[in-house]
């Protein structure tokens, strides 16, 4: 009851706020722009709260015409603009070059915007306006709008022009081979590095906006023709279903549009590499491109795409299929050591070889602590110093790690809190977390390996079993976006196959995953150039 | 930052796609035949079978397999005869009139009460061996009932998802059972003693048949496939099904083999769980785990699951699907949750390891008839030449199954 009280006060206290600001707002931003230039600008003040509140707007009066007889004004946000295209290819372009007009035409009130529009508007991108609310977006968005007294449309010019980061290096996921390139937090540099990559006439960029107070651009892109277009109206559908204020990060996107809020694995993929989301874009998949993060999302996500990495396909096959498998043991490892070592050392000791028992028995006998809260006390410190490792200032991070380590390892076997073993274990584990490639899917096999714990102290390698196949379980019941997360190994499909474990050779992979339903399923014939005698 | 709450539960809700009806492809019906078939019974099989037919025994279980390979390839038969109906609904069909359905609903009432109770009382039986096998081998001071509850309740899990999960999960599981079925077989060919084996025949005719007889609870999983079936519509379906019992044949027999080959069938009938103690006695790779018996068990569990899970899951879908219920879906599940305290307290029912292998026993017997149902049913349907009603439906799936393909 307290609950649905509190949310229909919610409700309530939303609905009045939302009324009183549509008073004040809306009724000036339904307005059609008038002919008079004062009633325009008096409008944009008000909807933007003026000079006194908005302290970035800028407005600015000026004349045109041989005899400078015609009122104008240029409304934009100081610092998303590029202040040089203004002064010189707006201003300088009116104020200037409209006085020495052909007299044979001379400007009238009539052929005003048409004549500036032809002859001395320098700008690239304009397009004529008529409402208000076209008019505060593209302030908002960094355009420069141009008012003209007497007429009623506006100009809106492209003036874009903020301060954004370069495109930089990808940072967490790092490839030895490969480009270097990473997405960056402008959504138009984004697809920009897409399209360069993938000069594709079919490729499409289809943008939409989210976020009731942010107006987030997200971009959609895929190549027509080869993304399932059922799975592409799915896309839209969700994301169009989406009712926030603001997306500050593709997370936000994630979550919402994901099958299953409740799974600790992740059934969208995220990258910042701009290699990984063209292969995608390739095999028929979506990518969800937001504005203001670099992370892309990739949709939709099967399990097996969380232990690969775009390197893999760089290298020739056989490195491909062992550093694959390489990643697969260390996720294994990163989920069982620490359960196999309580279950094998508490339940099944007689399942180890006897000097080693022998050698763990001695260890452990310095140790107060049962198996489990030896392993807890090891696991949890070393989640604390890895989240303690991100938060901390650059420098200092791999320094803290090296502390916290072998400094508070070595301390804790010396002072007889946990086994050597232990030490061994929990290493392994944070390390073998650390070889899978995403960082989402590796986050929920540090998640999960607590409860294999519990179950592993529990019932031993029956618990452990028992919880295994629970997750196995969990994963068959996953979908993403109508694809089944364990895809291609059930429903197996041989052909796909060969790029789960192995990572077959490039010429074996001439037709796209059946799994993703790509209307086109044939890629162009990939053939050696180097033997052809 | 504040989603609008009350619209959430709908965003990802997706409309009802076409197709959900044949979610089972079939090398998962294939996968779900293995995985409910090989359970705990392989732990007792070489004692019971060789108790009759002494070194013979693999000729028993081979002719057990051969005859659970004809059944396996009639119940699909018949399953394609009745194409997306399960036997609840084909029953009816088969042995009721148009004019009258109400006579196949009261004629089909006791063959599907026969199926439902065998499909109950597997399971529990089921769950009480793999939980003394468990309790006796690797935790013996973990009392039973713990095990017993903590393996249904994993196991309840089961029966809540949808059946396409079923078929993706024992296709999975598939690869556990099946290497670590076959791995420790030839692992534990090391110590075979061919003295033991030979010669084959030493007991007459009749005892081989009466000892392929005993074989029947060892393979008898197959027939929830009269369920599962239903959600798969393959026209290769036959050869796949009968390539998995096949396959199934395969393991029993060189278990069965091995067992009477590494202790002799005198000695086997000392043994509580044979295939147990043939694992312990084997020492493959001990420099890296000193005995094999706990992983094996480790392992088998997902065995022992899947088993139970599948034969429960078909006990509720069928009971969902025979009352008239409107949710199917939702009343499997609570039927489910009713079962559930039934299967533990039956489970806990025997006393002793002894009354629990009388139970099999009769289990075994049981499920003779079990077998029959299918055979009847499909003799009777090619007499009265029945089929599923509206006859280009079932071709209509299958054109269009070749298109998407």
């Amino acid at each position: 009851m307290g609950y649905r009280k509190g949310k229909s006060m919610k409700e309530v206290r939303k609905q009045k706020v939302l009324r009183e600001w549509e008073k004040k707002k809306m009724s000036a931003i339904k307005e059609e722009i008038s002919k008079d230039l004062d009633v325009n600008i008096m409008l944009v003040n008000k909807i933007l709260g003026g000079k006194e509140k908005s302290g970035d707007l800028i407005i600015r009066h000026f004349n045109i015409g041989a005899n400078s007889e015609f009122k104008t004004a240029i409304v934009y946000m100081d610092g998303l603009v590029d202040n040089a295209t203004i002064d010189n290819f707006i201003l300088k372009t009116q104020m200037i070059e409209t006085r020495g007009i052909d007299p044979e035409r001379p400007i009238t009130k009539d052929n005003l915007s048409e004549i500036i529009k032809r002859y001395s508007l320098t700008i690239n991108e304009i397009a004529e306006i008529d409402n208000m609310q076209k008019v505060i977006s593209a302030i908002l968005y960094g355009d420069t709008v141009l008012f003209i007294d007497g007429s009623e449309k506006a100009f809106d010019l492209n003036t874009k022009g903020w301060e954004h980061r370069p495109v930089g290096e990808p940072h967490t996921e790092n490839v030895i081979r490969g480009p270097k390139e990473a997405f960056t937090e402008t959504l138009r540099v984004n697809t920009a590095l897409m399209r360069i990559r993938l000069k594709d006439p079919d490729l499409r960029v289809k943008q939409l906006t989210v976020g009731e107070r942010t107006n987030t651009y997200v971009a959609l892109v895929y190549i027509e023709g080869v993304a399932d277009q059922t799975l592409l109206e799915q896309v839209e559908r969700r994301i169009k279903k989406i009712e926030i204020d603001g997306v500050l990060e593709s997370g936000y996107i994630e979550q919402m549009i994901e099958d299953s809020h409740w799974s600790p694995f992740p059934t969208l993929q995220y990258t910042e590499r701009t290699d990984k989301a063209v292969a995608n874009v390739l095999e028929g998949k979506i990518v969800v491109i937001v504005d203001g993060t670099p992370f892309v999302l990739i949709a939709p996500s099967i399990f097996t795409q969380f232990y690969q990495s775009p390197e893999d396909y760089y290298e020739r096959f056989w490195i491909g299929t062992f550093i694959r498998f390489i990643r697969l043991i260390s996720l294994f490892i990163a989920l069982f050591a620490p359960s196999l070592y309580i279950a094998l050392s508490s339940f099944h000791p007689e399942m180890i070889p006897s000097e080693l028992e022998i050698t763990m028995a001695a260890g452990r006998s310095t140790v107060p602590f049962p198996a489990i809260v030896e392993a807890m006390l090891m696991e949890i410190s070393i989640e604390i110093l890895r989240e303690a490792g991100v938060r901390l200032p650059g420098v200092i991070g791999p320094t803290i790690g090296i502390v916290g380590a072998l400094v508070i390892g070595q301390a804790a076997v010396q002072a007889g809190l946990v086994s050597p073993i232990m030490v061994i274990i929990v290493a392994l584990t944070t390390i073998g977390s650390f070889a899978c490639p995403s960082y989402n899917a590796s986050i929920a096999i540090r998640l999960l390996r607590f409860p294999m714990m519990i179950s592993a102290a529990l019932f031993g390698l029956y618990g452990m079993m028992l919880f295994t196949l629970l997750i196995i379980l969990h994963l068959c019941s996953l979908k993403s976006f109508g694809v089944p997360y364990i895809a291609p190994i059930s429903p197996s499909h041989l052909g796909d196959l060969k790029d789960i474990l192995f990572r077959a050779p490039l010429q074996w992979m001439n037709r796209r995953p059946v799994t993703m339903k790509p209307e086109d399923d044939t890629r162009e014939e990939t053939r050696g150039g180097g033997n052809d005698g | 930052m504040m989603a609008k709450s009350g619209q959430k539960s709908q965003i990802n809700q997706e409309p009802k796609e076409t197709s959900t009806q044949f979610v089972i492809t079939s090398r998962q019906s294939a996968a779900i035949i293995i995985c409910t078939i090989i359970g705990a019974s392989i732990l007792t099989l070489p004692r019971t079978v060789s108790a009759i037919t002494h070194q013979g025994a693999w000729v028993s279980t081979l002719i057990g397999g051969i005859i659970a390979i004809l059944l396996i390839g009639i119940v699909t038969k018949l399953n394609m005869r009745f194409q997306g109906q399960t036997v609840v609904e084909y029953t009816a069909i088969i042995l009721g009139t148009d004019r009258a359905p109400v006579i196949g609903k009261l004629l089909s009432a006791p063959i599907l009460f026969i199926l439902i109770i065998f499909w109950i009382v597997e399971p529990a039986v089921i769950t009480r061996i793999f939980g003394e096998v468990i309790v006796s081998a690797i935790l013996p001071n973990t009392p039973i009932e713990a095990i017993l509850i903590t393996m249904l309740f994993a196991v309840y899990f089961l029966i809540i998802v949808e059946v396409e999960v079923i078929g993706r999960f024992n296709e999975l599981a598939f690869f556990v059972i099946f290497i670590t079925g076959f791995v420790i077989t030839f692992m534990t060919m090391k110590n075979i003693q061919w003295t033991n084996v030979v010669p084959f025949f030493t007991v007459g005719p009749v005892s081989f048949l009466k000892g392929s007889f005993t074989t029947a609870f060892a393979y008898q999983g197959f027939v929830v496939m009269m369920m599962f079936l239903a959600y798969s519509q393959k026209e290769k379906n036959v050869a796949t099904n009968m390539a998995a019992m096949g396959l199934v044949t395969l393991n029993y027999v060189l278990i069965v083999f091995t067992c009477v080959a590494v202790f002799g069938f005198e000695e086997l009938q000392h043994l509580t769980w044979p295939v147990l103690e043939v694992v312990k006695s084997t020492d493959f790779a001990s420099f890296l785990l000193e005995r094999l018996d706990g992983l094996f068990l480790a392992l088998w569990v997902a065995a022992a699951y899947t088993s139970i899970g599948n034969v429960y899951y078909a006990a509720c879908l069928a009971i969902a699907q025979w009352l008239p219920f409107k949710k199917k879906n939702s009343a499997r599940k609570w039927i489910g949750l009713i079962l559930l305290p039934l299967i533990y307290a039956m489970a806990l029912e025997p006393d002793s390891v002894q009354q629990l292998f009388r139970w099999s026993e009769y289990l075994g017997y049981y499920c003779v008839i079990t077998f029959a149902i299918p055979v009847i049913l499909y003799v009777i349907a090619l007499i009265r030449r029945k089929r599923r009603k509206g006859e280009n439906h079932g071709k209509m799936a299958s054109q269009e199954n070749q298109s998407k393909t």
